[in-house]
């Protein structure tokens, strides 16, 4: 998430070069980090994470869906830790995780389970693991709401 | 002294503006706030969108900047060069419009229609603007431009026929970068693929990319390699496929690995690892005077090189933001295909 702030950040600075620099300003920034071997991103990056979190809160792009990511995450590792020894072994984690996340959404905006297994069916996904998804998003379906 | 003030012949252009040019740039202006305070009633968060279409124009125009020039428009009206924020927000005026007023429209009809839509209502609104900039005296071409367009001109406008192809490859690309942002801005749901149609993303990749190549190809040429790999004037067979091909598989390596990412996420991957294997690529051509850069495009260039090579810095700075045009575009129209709703 640091790395996506401060990318959000750099375009905001070079945006603000473009600006303000009367038409030198990329050139400079540009020569700034190259002739200086890169050290000036010593106060480029703070500064880039600094302009990042702004843009971040102004925008809401967003902490609160950052911590549903999160949780969802811990929801799968704890679920797949306790089902390890009876269960068939099912799609990697991030797949997993995936398909809970569309499944969640979908379920929220009113789509029935039928539409959403025979969507996920089509472009490829195995039964099993749709049906573990779906059980997940279930289970958990207040906490990755709230 | 690291800065050097800009002393290429395009920072000495003629920047004092006519009163018509100024009337000009009031109207584009007016015409800006005016779209977007009275679209904002059909689509939801549309200052961030416009902002996002301003960045996309402005990452093409700064590309591609050294096929155009842009006099007249007042000291305040320049961002770089003669690139200038009013034409950017000009034509952001004019894909925002066209696109929200598509959407509230038509619907139910299918993404990849509605997109030709877009590209067919934006050639002729953007004839119509390329005609006025004509007339006052904004726009002029490139000595390479020129070789290009020769003195074929559409009768009445007065503009090149080459508009009548520049005009919907910019539109096709800007549009397909905007539309992939405006699903992270509307939070749209996509359904996760587990079997990637790999055949339709190459497809898609090789339609964007030639596009692209054939867009700066005055910008750039290709010299010394087998006779039958050029294809259209110096557009090169071998070259093109490499950029398809690295574009391609970074697309489906991230769509394949990281599939738990959100759009952002996975945008900023594709192009962080097709810049990662493009970039030596592109300083090897260099290095073998295989890419030649144009004297217009090599006229705007510090003179600074990237370490250990032959690749002016500029090059790292525009790699990224080519990749983020053409990206956007191949992944945009993935996504119409997989999914209906959109």
């Amino acid at each position: 998430m640091k790395i996506l702030k401060i990318l959000t950040g750099f375009v905001v600075i070079v945006i603000l070069a473009s600006i303000f620099g009367r038409g030198q300003g990329l050139a400079f920034l540009a020569m700034s980090i190259i002739c200086t071997a890169g050290i000036s991103l010593v106060a480029y990056v703070p500064l880039s994470l600094l302009l990042g979190e702004i843009v971040f809160k102004i925008f809401k792009w967003d902490q609160k869906e950052e911590k549903k990511l999160k949780k969802i995450e811990e929801i799968i590792k704890k679920t797949q830790g306790d089902d390890k020894k009876d269960s068939p072994k099912t799609g990697n984690q991030n797949e997993i995780l995936t398909l809970v996340e569309y499944i969640g959404k979908s379920e929220t905006k009113g789509m029935s389970k039928e539409r959403i297994m025979s969507d996920l069916k089509g472009t490829g996904w195995r039964e099993e693991d749709i049906k573990q998804a779906m059980e997940i998003a279930a289970k958990y379906k207040d906490s990755l709401s709230a | 002294m690291i800065f050097q003030p800009c002393s290429s012949s395009l920072c000495q252009f003629d920047k004092a503006a006519t009163t018509p040019i100024i009337f000009f740039e009031i109207a584009v202006l007016v015409l800006a706030i005016f779209f977007i305070f009275y679209l904002s009633r059909y689509t939801k968060k549309i200052l961030l969108k416009f902002f996002i279409i301003a960045i996309g124009i402005f990452i093409f125009e700064f590309i591609t900047h050294p096929l155009w020039y842009n006099f007249k428009m007042g000291e305040w009206a320049y961002v770089y060069r003669d690139v200038s924020w009013l034409l950017t927000i000009g034509w952001a005026t004019i894909i925002l419009t066209t696109t929200v007023v598509i959407d509230h429209l038509l619907p139910k009809v299918r993404a990849y229609k509605r997109f030709f839509l877009y590209l067919l209502a934006t050639l002729i609104i953007g004839l119509i603007g390329e005609t006025v900039v004509m007339q006052l005296g904004i726009r002029s071409y490139s000595p390479e431009t020129h070789q290009l367009i020769g003195n074929l001109y559409i009768p009445l406008l007065g503009i090149p026929w080459g508009s009548l192809y520049y005009i919907p490859v910019f539109m096709a690309l800007v549009i397909g970068f905007y539309k992939y942002w405006s699903l992270v801005i509307d939070n749209k749901i996509l359904l996760p693929i587990k079997k990637i149609k790999w055949g339709r993303y190459l497809a898609v990749s090789v339609v964007g990319v030639l596009l692209f190549e054939v867009m700066i190809d005055a910008m750039i040429s290709n010299a010394g390699l087998p006779a039958w790999s050029y294809i259209f004037r110096d557009i090169n067979i071998i070259l093109t496929i490499s950029w398809i091909i690295i574009i391609w598989l970074a697309i489906l390596f991230v769509d394949k690995v990281f599939i738990h990412f959100d759009l952002f996420k996975k945008f900023i991957s594709y192009i962080l690892l097709a810049t990662a294997i493009a970039l030596p690529i592109e300083a090897i051509f260099v290095a073998k005077n295989i890419r030649i850069y144009s004297p217009s495009t090599t006229e705007n260039f510090s003179g600074y090189l990237v370490p250990f090579s032959s690749v002016p810095v500029e090059v790292i700075f525009v790699f990224p933001f080519y990749l983020a045009l053409i990206i956007g575009f191949i992944k945009y129209w993935t996504y119409t295909f997989e999914n209906k709703e959109l």
